[in-house]
């Protein structure tokens, strides 16, 4: 009992060291740009700063990116020097997003966040920056560097709708807080969004990280409840299209054309004891083990509605006995 | 206002210029008749009057038809009947007008003839008037058979039709219409076509007023009735179809307008009726027979007066009297419904739903081809919770009378029944929309249940079950399901042992409470069954506020600051005229401090006569009595003693208040009150402004001292706590906010506040007391839920965080798996690891690698809850 429970220990500290290194390893890999725009008044500029300051904290703290990787624009910088870096003016977003280019490797994650009013002029949807507004067809240009990457934009400003349109493309993913340039209303939407990454209850997959679809999914989740709960119509429509046919879908559903690629969009990339017992003796048999076992409940799932409801649940039952005993080994570091 | 002024002089200056100056009788007909449009009726009927006396010409004539018309606008029938008579041709439909208001139909039908055949100016006017002596009588077939020519002289003279004949055209199309519902368009396009060949035609302004009255479009009425009104302020039957719809809204001004109609002409017999039906709907049934006697005195024939003193003598269990005015009203046509059809819409107003529905089968049995019958069917079936019946009476309705708004809206309604969740008990019928049904259905079952059951003590009587309740998630649904249209102002409804009220989502946070709201119309279902529905409306709103006191601390506690103001410059009615202030209200705002009012009553009754006094009152109230006998024979007092023992309970009760209000009998009705209650949250406000909050601390707890019971937007205990918590003193500010929460029953924001100063000091029972009382007021915030169900679970009270984290589930949260693993670790606490095992499986179908839950499932299987 005792060899064991050293031998437990020694494990637990060997996931522990890993999970550092691989949490660094992966978070290398995220590059992430905030922008907030022009704000009007002053009840909006201190709100979309709370919103971005608080998803830079987040990120840096919570999920596993260095204050490198973070790149928030803002346009005040002098309000908070500390974490602000730079004005967000039309050519100061067009740098950041060229300096992350030349950074960033092929593979990598690159997701750019646009808080604040849009609006629409003529054919050009655009987003307000200090100075010289932002046009959906300026920050596809801007975007071009980036091909190689996979790309996340999320306009979570008003009118924000037609931005999908003008930057769908492969190996990106376009998130807008409305369906159309014609929502005009502020928008709750980047409220929710980065509330997805600052507080608990995104991650539905419970897997301790919380992907661009989970953020998507919540967010339109409590923009509908907080519409619900103050008994007015919702005048956005949050919209998500990752698989480059210029549509996007209120509902993305990985299984049917849009979600896939933004399911796979991790932020970031907190470790998992998984991923770390796969480097400890044995582990690596476990955790294979434990990703058949998920891909099965995940076949069966899918079957389930052609089966009938007993055999299914006792199926799921079996499988979900066994996927939790073989993820409390891995978790108790124990031998297969 | 000076410029105003000089612009008044000019006028009169101008118009006396005008009258000085000699004029021609052109003039001054078209004088006359613009007095006659502005509503200068006595002027207008002496220049008439001279005019029509004057040699034979075309200004004569036309004077002459005027002049009648004149006269009778102000009930002057008797002169009226003599000038047309004396006459002749040129007043031959004004005269027959006359006769036939005056109920003399035979000869007006030989007047309208002589027009008719005379082929006078208005003999297309006469002939109209021939087809609706048929329909006075009862002649559909004939009716109808003069109408329908109408249609063919519209086709064909189109054109060529003046304003008074497109008037005709318009009227004759509406009463066919009542057999083909699309000529109701024709007709709207006639009334159009005569306002467009002549904008001073009020009457047919007017009468296109009263078909949108009568569709139930209000807006529409009331814009049409607004602009006759603006030209001509004392328009009789303007003013009464504007009563009307503000009769229908519950709002205030019904009673004054029709006083103002009858100021006109005291004869009118519509303003009589109207007058009637609103003693019917305060209880003033020997009143409402009066306003209808005086009716008959202009047509002693008519069938709707005699049809309201039948509905009088009904509502006073005067039978033999009932039947003798019932024959009374079905003597000129014995199949019209507009007897059944009363009374079934008095019974109705008075909450005797069961009569309602008698009633309105008659009406059907009579005339089946009757929309007005066949809806009133549909509707009452409605309020009883008889769908099938309801739903086939409305669509014939429908068919009829496709224009009809309350008809379509509910059936409209009807509809969308598919998307409700039903939930059966022995007790209760729980329909709730699908999308609410999990998150509100085991709360209201529990409140429910616990309600019946102490009604059920207190009261001795048990209503007939099973209870339906209808929880709408619209302010419309629920405003159509309980009246026909959106867009009125009730909580919730009880129709007996049906009741309906607003989803807790059709309210804005801080109007509403949910439980308080249920609790009332379960009520209500006991009051109104224990006195076979005759109870009136003001006391069986007063028990059923006072129930919600005894229900929970706080609810339909806070004394309304409104109410002692109006109480003491006497604006409030006594004890013996309170269903003045529910079916007339003398301000917009009585009506909701009626209600605190009558439970003050109810207090007043069982502090001063025993406890048992209000049930010996619900059953002489059974036994037939009206107010004023059930007081002298239950309470061995007078109705006026009683009103002097309210008088001066509430002026004892409430003396220092109202003196720190200020508020006095000499004030102006509407001044705001300037006492020092209200110098103090004034001063109080300011010295937290400054930030000196000890100093604000001592004038907030002067103001409490003074009207303890007042928790409304200026509540002294929450500036307190505000105070309080700005000095560090959380302790002090969680019980000044507890204090208010107990008072106030919809107030959020200040319940969150306290639970989180109830939870920063560690009393956990008093954290989850406010989350409770929050998830009455608004039940859709999941990490309320979550939070109660922490205290819960962490008091050892796991029946109760079930609830809570079931809650949390049916609000369908972004993370499924949490919410159900939760839900299945306090089920797991609760003793109940079958339900666990089912809601563990689920939270891991979502989420397979949920550690805590996986641990979980392995825990419950080692318990043994697993299946083999």
């Amino acid at each position: 009992m005792v060899v064991e429970a050293q031998a437990g220990a020694r494990v637990r500290l060997l996931i522990a060291g890993c999970g550092l290194l691989m949490g660094a390893s992966l978070a290398a890999q995220t590059q992430v740009i905030i922008v907030t725009g022009a704000s009007g008044e002053p009840k909006y500029a201190a709100s979309f700063h709370a919103t971005g300051s608080a998803l830079v904290d987040a990120l840096v703290t919570k999920h596993g990116l260095t204050p490198d990787d973070v790149t928030y624009l803002a346009e005040d910088p002098t309000k908070d020097p500390k974490r602000i870096d730079g004005k967000s003016s039309k050519a100061e977003v067009a740098r950041a997003i060229a300096r992350v280019a030349g950074r960033a490797r092929a593979g990598d994650r690159v997701l750019l966040l646009l808080i604040g009013h849009g609006s629409h002029a003529g054919s050009d949807s655009r987003f307000n920056l200090p100075g010289p507004d932002l046009t959906a067809a300026e920050l596809g240009v801007m975007l071009e560097p980036l091909e190689a990457m996979q790309v996340a934009v999320v306009n979570a400003a008003s009118a924000s709708g037609d931005f999908v349109a003008a930057l769908s493309a492969k190996n990106r993913i376009v998130v807008t807080a409305t369906k159309s340039s014609y929502e005009r209303n502020e928008t709750l939407f980047p409220r929710f969004f980065v509330a997805a990454f600052t507080t608990p209850g995104a991650d539905t997959d419970k897997d301790e990280r919380v992907s661009l679809l989970e953020a998507f999914v919540y967010a339109k989740r409590e923009v509908a409840r907080a519409y619900e709960t103050d008994t007015r119509l919702p005048t956005e429509h949050a919209m998500l299209d990752d698989d480059g046919d210029r549509r996007g879908s209120a509902e993305p559903d990985p299984r049917a054309g849009d979600g896939s690629r933004a399911r796979r969009f991790i932020i970031g990339g907190a470790t998992t004891a998984a991923a770390a017992a796969a480097s400890t003796p044995g582990g690596s048999e476990l955790v294979a083990k434990k990703t058949q076992l998920e891909a099965q409940v995940d076949s069966l799932r899918r079957r389930k509605e052609t089966m009938a409801a007993d055999a299914y649940e006792r199926e799921l039952e079996r499988l979900l006995v066994e996927l939790a005993q073989v993820s409390q080994t891995i978790r108790e570091g124990k031998s297969p | 206002m000076i410029r105003a002024q000089w612009s008044g002089l000019l006028f009169v200056a101008l118009v006396a210029c005008a009258a000085a100056a000699p004029q021609d009788d052109p003039s001054r007909l078209a004088q006359a008749r613009a007095q006659l449009r502005r509503g200068a009726y006595d002027s207008a009927a002496t220049t008439l009057g001279e005019l029509a006396s004057s040699p034979d010409s075309a200004v004569a004539r036309s004077a002459r038809h005027y002049h009648v018309r004149a006269l009778a606008e102000r009930g002057r029938y008797d002169d009226a009947e003599g000038a047309g008579r004396r006459y002749g041709a040129s007043a031959l439909v004004p005269l027959g007008d006359v006769l036939r208001t005056r109920g003399r139909l035979a000869a007006a039908e030989s007047v309208y003839a002589r027009a008719v055949s005379a082929r006078a100016a208005d003999s297309l006017t006469a002939h109209g008037r021939l087809g609706e002596l048929r329909l006075d009588r009862g002649d559909r077939a004939g009716a109808t058979r003069i109408f329908d020519r109408f249609i063919d002289i519209y086709n064909t003279r189109q054109g060529r039709l003046t304003s008074a004949e497109l008037l005709a055209v318009a009227r004759a199309t509406r009463h066919l219409g009542t057999t083909d519902p699309q000529l109701f368009k024709d007709a709207l396009r006639a009334y159009d076509a005569a306002i467009a060949a002549d904008s001073g035609n009020v009457d047919a302004r007017v009468e296109l007023g009263e078909m949108f009255l009568e569709k139930y479009n209000g807006p529409d009425a009331r814009q049409m009735l607004t602009g006759v009104l603006r030209e001509n302020p004392s328009h009789p039957r303007a003013l009464l179809g504007m009563a009307r719809a503000l009769a229908f809204d519950g709002a205030p001004g019904a009673d004054s307008l029709v006083r103002r109609a009858l100021s006109v002409n005291e004869r009118l017999v519509d303003a009589r009726v109207m007058l009637a039906r609103l003693r019917l709907d305060s209880e003033d049934y020997e009143e409402a027979e009066r306003e209808a006697t005086r009716a008959l005195d202009t047509d002693p024939g008519s069938p709707v007066p005699h049809a309201l003193i039948a509905a009088s003598r009904y509502m006073r269990d005067d039978r033999k009297g009932f039947e003798e005015a019932s024959r009374r009203a079905l003597e000129r046509d014995p199949r019209s419904v507009v007897l059944h059809t009363t009374l079934a819409e008095v019974a109705t107003r008075n909450r005797r739903y069961q009569d309602a529905i008698t009633f309105s089968r008659q009406a059907v049995a009579l005339d089946t081809s009757s929309a007005l019958a066949q809806g009133a069917l549909g509707m009452n079936a409605l309020r009883l919770g008889q769908f099938d019946v309801a739903r086939a009476h409305l669509d014939r309705a429908f068919a009829r009378d496709p224009y009809h708004v309350w008809i379509k809206n509910t059936l409209d309604l009807l509809d969308t029944f598919g998307e409700y969740r039903e939930t059966r008990t022995n007790r209760f019928h729980l329909i709730v929309h699908g999308r609410e049904a999990a998150l509100l259905s085991p709360y209201l079952l529990d409140l429910l249940d616990e309600a019946y059951g102490k009604l059920a003590a207190r009261y001795g009587y048990e209503p007939p079950t099973p209870i339906r309740l209808e929880v709408y998630r619209s302010h419309g649904d629920f405003s159509v399901r309980t009246v026909g249209l959106p867009g009125l102002g009730a909580l919730g409804v009880s129709f007996g042992s049906v009741l309906a009220m607003h989803s807790p989502s059709a309210r804005q946070i801080g109007e509403y409470n949910w439980g308080s709201t249920v609790w009332h119309e379960l009520a209500h279902a006991f009051t109104l069954g224990m006195t076979d529905h005759r109870i009136p409306r003001w006391l069986s709103e007063g028990i059923s506020v006072l129930e919600e006191r005894r229900a929970r601390p706080g609810w339909g506690a806070d004394t309304p600051l409104g109410f002692l103001v109006a109480y003491a410059r006497g604006r409030m009615p006594p004890v013996s005229r309170m269903n003045d202030a529910f079916t007339r209200p003398a301000f917009p705002e009585q009506t909701a401090l009626a209600y605190y009012q009558a439970s003050l009553v109810v207090e007043m009754i069982e502090e001063h006569f025993g406890a048992r006094a209000m049930t010996d009152i619900l059953k002489a109230y059974r036994a037939g009595d009206g107010t004023e006998r059930v007081i002298q024979r239950t309470l061995k007092v007078t109705a006026q003693q009683l009103d002097k023992q309210l008088d001066a309970y509430v002026r004892e009760r409430f003396a220092r208040q109202i003196a720190a209000l200020g508020a006095g009998a000499d004030d102006a009705s509407d001044a705001p009150p300037r006492g020092q209650f209200i110098s103090l949250i004034a001063e109080g406000r300011g010295l937290i402004q400054r930030g000196q909050h000890a100093e604000a601390i001592a004038v907030f707890e002067r103001a409490k001292a003074l009207f303890p019971e007042y928790a409304e937007d200026e509540s002294p205990y929450r500036h307190l706590a505000a105070a309080y918590q700005a000095t560090g003193d959380l302790k002090r500010a969680a019980a000044e906010l507890q204090a208010h929460t107990l008072l106030n029953e919809s107030d959020y924001a200040s319940n969150l506040a306290l639970a989180e100063m109830m939870e920063q000091l560690g009393d956990r029972a008093g954290a989850a007391a406010a989350l409770e009382r929050a998830i009455w007021i608004s039940p859709y915030d999941p990490t309320v839920h979550t939070r109660l169900a922490e205290h819960l679970a962490a008091t050892g009270n796991h029946k109760k965080a079930v609830r809570e984290r079931r809650a949390v589930v049916a609000l369908d949260p972004v993370d499924r798996a949490e919410a159900r693993y939760q839900l299945a670790r306090a089920l797991a606490d609760a003793g109940d690891r079958v339900a666990a095992r089912r809601e563990v499986l689920m939270a891991l179908e979502e989420a397979p690698s949920f550690e805590r839950a996986q641990s979980l499932l392995l825990e419950l299987r080692r318990a043994g809850s697993t299946t083999p």
